[in-house]
């Protein structure tokens, strides 16, 4: 009895606070805290680590009414050992690079005991150790070794309560790739605490205004090594990626008509995929990556068409004398959400895969564009028109409910969803009036800036993972 | 559905009312005054009701001088047959796509300038304000250059002769972020190719 009213409590909360945020877990509810850790006890701290998504989801729930910020696991990083030729400076950047990919999962605070010493009101570590329900003490144990410009890295992740491995991989590669092989640690590192699959390999597409014209760019996911990757010299707007981070597809003006272009990144190759009459603009791949939307006007107006990448077959989705545009892919690819005009309006609507079953969102406001599905299938980010300009909003599929993530900070457009589902690329306007890509989490806080130049728009996020070529040396 | 398609029929009854309208005033202006051309063009000129008029300062294409045997050889009975070749920019409202009324007067205009010049080929590029996505402005530049293209042809301009392109809010004509700039930028232009 005692038992129950205290699980209906849990749950009770647990309700309440979900409705006007978001997320749902369903195994939270269940799963009761506080857990005794002791430890000796290590088929108990595994069974926390596999469950740890539902625990710190259930805590995250009651500090989220207070802060509306999420709770993460605290995990200290410690001091890089270095072998061979490595140096302190290269072991410095290894946990600079670990403790930004760890913290922008938004699942873990990294600290570094140093650095809890020398500051030790720094709002991470604070965060980190005054949870309500106590810290567990994780580690990340790094060693890093340089031989003839290949690097070696390995990562434990420890108990640090009793010393124990609870797992350990080794990475390889170029030393020009250090970036990428910490990405890889850090991602197998939330890998191992949540299930998930972590956002550090990912990279942006997006945008950018040249000399000349607009030319397509592409970065890290934290706006590191930013390069342009087409030199076409015209206007190349609207980067996709593929599911496998090896193409982009885009519109491009260089045969002087809205074609659509494809980018095989490893060879830098690019080739046509749709060169006809008209307007071919908006390209997203399916989920699985044998499909592809994009609109065209090749029947006289904008309509959403369905191409296999395998025979280059199309089919017509949408039938309507109105602009249809914008197609973004369910992550089930069984239904798209698209922007139409048909009642006077840019408004959202849903159609199943087929181009069946056609449903309008409630959404009530009145020019709204730009729609993007959340990888986790739960929520649509989408553009609106507002006194200031455009913001962003985010429509919850489960309970109708729309939030306003931005607001008086210029104009926010282009959402694109990181691979996690946590966070949201756009470009904004909010400093000196030029635009330049974001990045936020999903409720709108924790905003950072990642481009400086300007011009920069239509950010494309791609799913967390980098062509294998990309870990080998250049030579 | 039946709601929606309803209200787009009366629209398409008014616009094409409007269209014949016009079309009659035009054919009294032609047949009360076959005078010099200048005539024709100083209502458009003079209109009071847009300023967008005087801020339409580039001509589509200004290094283009007609030969002149072109002009000869074309239509005489069309009072603009000595006209230069000059096709004036129109321009729209805020999300929308249909033509004003003084779009159709400018396109009534450059109609006669096509008809004139049979052998032109021309491309009417529709363009969008900054605001809104990448997107939608494109499929939006779109219907605009096909509504300018289909209101020429409906006005006896061979559809050969004009195609159609959109850019969207890639090319704005004035970048200042104002309705006044903004109202620039909501055009479609004609180019001869």
């Amino acid at each position: 009895m005692q038992l129950k009213s205290s699980f209906y409590t849990t749950k009770k909360i647990f309700q309440r606070i979900k409705a006007p945020n978001g997320f749902s877990y369903p195994l939270a509810a269940f799963i009761r805290w506080p857990f005794t850790f002791e430890d000796s006890c290590l088929p108990c701290l595994l069974f926390i680590i596999f469950f740890s998504t539902n625990i710190f989801a259930q805590t995250e729930v009651r500090l989220r009414a207070e802060t509306k910020s999420f709770a993460r696991l605290p995990i200290e990083l410690k001091p890089c050992q270095l072998k061979d030729q490595a140096t302190q400076e290269l072991g410095q950047r290894v946990l600079d690079i670990l403790d930004n990919d760890l913290w922008s999962s938004s699942q873990v605070a990294a600290y570094q005991a140093e650095e809890s010493k020398a500051n030790p009101n720094a709002l991470r570590l604070e965060l980190a150790l005054n949870r309500p329900t106590g810290p567990i003490r994780l580690a990340v144990q790094s060693k890093v070794s340089l031989l003839q410009k290949k690097i070696t890295l390995e990562g434990q992740l420890l108990d640090s309560g009793n010393g124990r491995t609870l797992q350990q991989k080794i990475y390889r590669g170029c030393q020009d790739n250090l970036r990428l092989l910490v990405h890889a640690l850090a991602d197998d590192v939330v890998n191992a605490l949540t299930g998930e699959k972590g956002l550090s390999k990912s990279r942006i597409a997006f945008t950018g205004a040249t000399a000349e014209s607009k030319e397509i760019f592409m970065m890290d996911y934290d706006g590191a090594s930013p390069r342009q990757v087409t030199s076409l010299k015209s206007l190349n707007l609207t980067p996709a990626w593929s599911d496998d981070g090896r193409e982009l597809i885009f519109t491009s003006y260089q045969r002087g008509n809205p074609d659509l272009f494809v980018l095989d990144i490893i060879p830098n190759r690019i080739s046509y995929l749709i060169k006809d009459n008209g307007l071919h603009s908006a390209p997203a791949w399916a989920p699985d990556g044998k499909k592809i939307t994009f609109v065209s006007t090749k029947d006289g107006n904008a309509e959403i068409y369905l191409m296999n990448t395998f025979n280059k077959s199309l089919e017509r989705l949408t039938q309507h004398p109105a602009i249809d545009a914008s197609p973004s892919w369910s992550p089930t690819g069984r239904e798209i959400v698209f922007t139409s005009d048909r009642l006077g309006n840019p408004q959202l609507f849903v159609m199943d895969a087929e181009g069946t079953n056609l449903r309008r969102l409630n959404v009530d406001l009145s020019y709204n564009d730009s729609p993007a599905w959340s990888p986790r299938g739960d929520k649509i980010a989408f553009v609106s028109r507002s006194p200031g300009g455009f913001d962003i909003f985010v429509y919850d599929l489960t309970t109708q409910a729309v939030t306003q993530l931005t607001s008086n900070a210029g104009s926010n457009e282009d959402p694109s969803w990181s691979p996690d589902g946590y966070r949201l690329a756009f470009s904004s306007t909010r400093h000196g009036g030029r635009s330049d890509i974001y990045t936020m989490m999903w409720d709108g806080t924790d905003i950072r800036r990642l481009t400086y130049k300007g011009g920069c728009t239509s950010p494309a996020w791609s799913l967390n993972n980098r062509p294998a070529e990309e870990y080998l040396c250049k030579e | 559905m039946k709601l929606p398609s309803n209200r787009h029929f009366a629209v398409q009854c008014a616009k094409n009312f409007m269209r014949v309208f016009i079309l009659i005033l035009s054919l009294i202006t032609i047949t009360g005054c076959p005078g010099s051309k200048k005539t024709l063009q100083t209502p458009v000129s003079q209109d009071p009701v847009e300023p967008q008029e005087t801020r339409d300062p580039e001509p589509a294409v200004p290094e283009y001088t007609p030969p002149a045997e072109e002009t000869r050889s074309a239509n005489t009975t069309e009072t603009a047959s000595a006209a230069p070749f000059n096709l004036q920019t129109i321009y729209f409202e805020f999300d929308r796509h249909d033509l004003t009324s003084e779009a159709l007067q400018l396109l009534a205009d450059n109609a006669r300038v096509l008809k004139a010049h049979p052998d032109a080929r021309i491309v009417v590029a529709g363009h969008c304000d900054e605001r809104g996505t990448v997107e939608y402005n494109l499929a939006l530049g779109d219907k605009r250059a096909n509504a300018a293209k289909d209101y020429l042809v409906s006005l006896g301009v061979s559809s050969s002769q004009v195609s159609v392109i959109s850019y969207g809010k890639e090319r704005p004509f004035d970048s200042s972020q104002s309705e006044s700039g903004w109202a620039k930028n909501r055009r479609a232009e004609f180019e001869r190719r």
